[in-house]
């Protein structure tokens, strides 16, 4: 299995973008060790486990588009890394809720998700906060944080961002390619 | 019968002869004269008084033991010894005022007695006198014309004449009531006035001393401001004056404009600027008091303040708001200051262009700038002292504002600023849920937005007001509440120390809370963002 993603991986670099590509991918990862390493020798590793995520979820979206374009094996990679990230992330977040209604933990989720599923993530967003102001003002209900809603916010925004990197945007791609044939 | 009779009349008179006999025995054998005083002798209250008496005793088998002296029947001495041969003398001291009948009484070994001749003396009662006018230590203001005046009485008599006595110089006598006499034209210096009373029968009294100060008067001119000068409202009218005291020393100088006192100075040099000087005309004068309380005031020196003349002048500050260069109306350099140094240590250059010195105070944060001393005025603390980039003044609110209390600005001069001396600051903590050490949660770096912002306002008092956005349910969309924050000096940055901006700041905290939520609504860094800057644009700060 290593192997075969190994060269899969020397194929990927064969070609110029490829060669960006995986860049890409070692430096997330270099960014994913090196930032928690750092937290961990100063007592913050929680903290910085999180805030590596963030940049980390960046370049993995990077990835995606230029793995669509380069294709040859590398989108399985992409998409592996990309929900690899989004589980790693839904385990920080479980991990880390304190109970309280108001948790902060649910801010390192919002700032995530945003990330990990832009640009169809603000949709999500303005989805759960139209949620949240007709809850309030047609119930005076608070929608208040938990392990539910966390992991409800998570599949939504993760289900979305799923569709619009693997689904919509290879449908898109390949609507272009067939462009030029078309006219 | 016949011839009893005889008898019976010898045996009569031998009963009647006989205590005469003995009685004219008695006194025969002791002899008292009382020599000393005379009779009719005068004598002063107290009086001391010598009793003089010779006793001889007849028979030197019986010699005289004890020598009396009375006055009428008391008794007041008795003497033993004779002082020279047949002497007996004896002190009376003390005797009080009054007539007396003193007589002299010796006794021999036998009690034999014998009186002498009474003699009667008088004791005169000494006049009484105090100096009723000048008070002792009056000081008069030379050349002095003053009465001196004494109370005198004598209580077994009458007042012959006071005399009055400057030391030991007569300068006038009185010989009835009331008692006193007229100095005139007395020069500068210290008098010591006497008076002394002479009875009927020549006893005399002298009072307690007085003295009195001749004071030379000091003099005053009023030098500064010219009579007659203008000047434009509001004003500052520089007051000067000449003064000198030829016998002591100048104790004061009170300058008034009208009845109404301007200032008071009790050391050289007597001078003062009188500054935001309204509108008016004005009756300036100086009142010089000396050492000995002597005081003159000056001629009256009027002046007028005519309205102001309103000058426009350009400040160019720089992205503290210090003031760089000012410019007047036809765009000329009046003042500059420009630093060498960060800490505001360079003095102003006051007449760049030559145009006469224009003087402008305000330094650093707004302070205060005091030419002579090289500080600086900070508001709530005492001064700043440019020199070393620190505050004079300990911080009011104690190690709540840092464990640097004197420090300023957090020696970031280039950055900050500090009007007041206190601070509003704005502060970051790590996320509650995921922890910290620094002000963010992991790296504390930017672009790293796991932390909780929010501000707080320290007020003169030391009491700390904080201020941020909470939520009460989901990251996502909920209704906003205020934050339940506290100031950590090591997680908060002094923003601006404007009392406008932490009134406002204050005010925007009363206020509800927006909704929160992310990215649809308002998070806390925003909510903290946006109250910043509302405050810095109603308080019109950059």
């Amino acid at each position: 299995m290593r192997a075969q993603v190994m060269g899969t991986i020397v194929q990927i670099a064969a070609a110029r973008t490829g060669k960006l590509l995986v860049a890409l991918w070692i430096l997330a990862l270099v960014i994913l060790v090196a930032v928690p390493v750092t937290g961990l020798f100063q007592g913050e590793f929680l903290g910085s486990l999180a805030f590596s995520v963030l940049p980390v979820t960046i370049l993995l979206n990077i990835s995606i588009v230029l793995a669509h374009y380069v294709e040859n094996g590398s989108v399985r990679i992409a998409k592996a890394a990309w929900l690899g990230v989004a589980v790693a992330a839904l385990l920080i977040t479980l991990y880390a809720f304190d109970g309280r209604p108001n948790s902060d933990i649910g801010i390192f989720l919002a700032w995530f998700t945003l990330v990990l599923a832009f640009p169809i993530s603000l949709l999500v967003a303005l989805l759960f906060t139209g949620v949240a102001i007709a809850a309030e003002k047609l119930f005076s209900a608070v929608i208040p944080e938990s392990y539910l809603l966390l992991l409800v916010n998570w599949v939504c925004f993760i289900a979305a961002g799923y569709w619009q990197w693997f689904v919509l945007l290879p449908w898109l791609w390949r609507k272009w390619k067939t462009l030029p044939l078309q006219n | 019968m016949a011839t009893k009779a005889p008898f019976a009349f010898l045996l009569v008179g031998l009963a009647l002869f006989e205590p005469v006999s003995l009685a004219w025995a008695k006194k025969d054998k002791v002899e008292v004269t009382l020599t000393a005083p005379a009779a009719g002798a005068l004598y002063h209250a107290p009086a001391a008084i010598t009793l003089s008496a010779i006793a001889r005793a007849k028979q030197k088998s019986h010699p005289i033991v004890k020598v009396q002296f009375f006055q009428g029947r008391k008794l007041i001495g008795t003497v033993r010894s004779p002082r020279a041969h047949n002497q007996y003398t004896f002190n009376w001291a003390n005797v009080a005022a009054g007539s007396y009948l003193v007589m002299a009484k010796a006794t021999n070994d036998k009690g034999d007695t014998d009186l002498s001749e009474p003699v009667s003396i008088t004791v005169n009662a000494l006049p009484n006198v105090a100096i009723t006018a000048p008070a002792n230590n009056a000081v008069l203001a030379a050349p002095a014309t003053f009465t001196v005046t004494a109370n005198a009485s004598d209580g077994d008599g009458s007042i012959a004449k006071v005399e009055f006595y400057n030391r030991a110089t007569l300068i006038g006598t009185a010989t009835s009531a009331p008692y006193s006499v007229t100095l005139s034209d007395a020069a500068a210096g210290v008098l010591n006035l006497r008076a002394t009373a002479i009875d009927n029968r020549g006893a005399s009294s002298t009072s307690a001393p007085v003295t009195v100060i001749v004071n030379s008067l000091p003099s005053v001119s009023l030098t500064s401001p010219t009579s007659n000068a203008s000047f434009k409202a509001p004003a500052n009218i520089p007051l000067m004056v000449q003064v000198a005291d030829t016998d002591g020393s100048i104790a004061r100088v009170e300058f008034f404009h009208g009845t109404t006192l301007i200032t008071a100075l009790s050391a050289p040099p007597y001078s003062f600027g009188w500054t935001e000087v309204p509108q008016g005309t004005y009756a300036l004068t100086a009142r010089v008091t000396d050492n000995l309380g002597g005081s003159v005031t000056s001629s009256l020196v009027n002046v007028t303040v005519n309205a102001a003349e309103a000058k426009l002048y350009y400040i160019h500050t720089d992205h503290l708001d210090t003031p760089r260069e000012i410019y007047n109306q036809a765009q000329q350099l009046v003042w500059r200051r420009q630093h060498q140094e960060p800490f505001s240590d360079s003095p102003p250059d006051e007449n760049p262009s030559g145009l006469g010195v224009f003087e402008f105070p305000l330094r650093e944060s707004i302070y205060y700038g005091d030419k002579e001393t090289g500080m600086q005025y900070a508001m709530f603390r005492d001064c700043y002292d440019p020199a070393t980039g620190r505050f004079c003044e300990s911080d009011p609110i104690g190690l709540r504002g840092g464990i640097k209390p004197y420090l300023y600005v957090g020696a970031n001069p280039l950055s900050w600023t500090d009007p007041f001396g206190l601070k509003a600051v704005q502060c970051r903590k790590p996320l509650d849920s995921m922890g910290g050490t620094g002000t963010r949660s992991g790296p504390d770096i930017w672009g790293n937005p796991a932390y909780h912002q929010y501000s707080c306002v320290i007020d003169a008092n030391g009491q700390i007001t904080c201020g941020g956005q909470d939520r009460t349910g989901s990251a996502l969309g909920s209704p906003g509440k205020p934050s339940k924050d506290t100031y950590d000096p090591q997680r908060c940055e002094p923003t601006y120390d404007n009392k406008c901006f932490d009134d406002c700041l204050k005010n925007e905290w009363k206020k509800p809370r927006p909704k929160y939520g992310i990215p649809f609504g308002t998070d806390c860094q925003e909510y903290d963002d946006d109250v910043n800057s509302r405050c810095r644009k109603k308080c019109g700060l950059k």
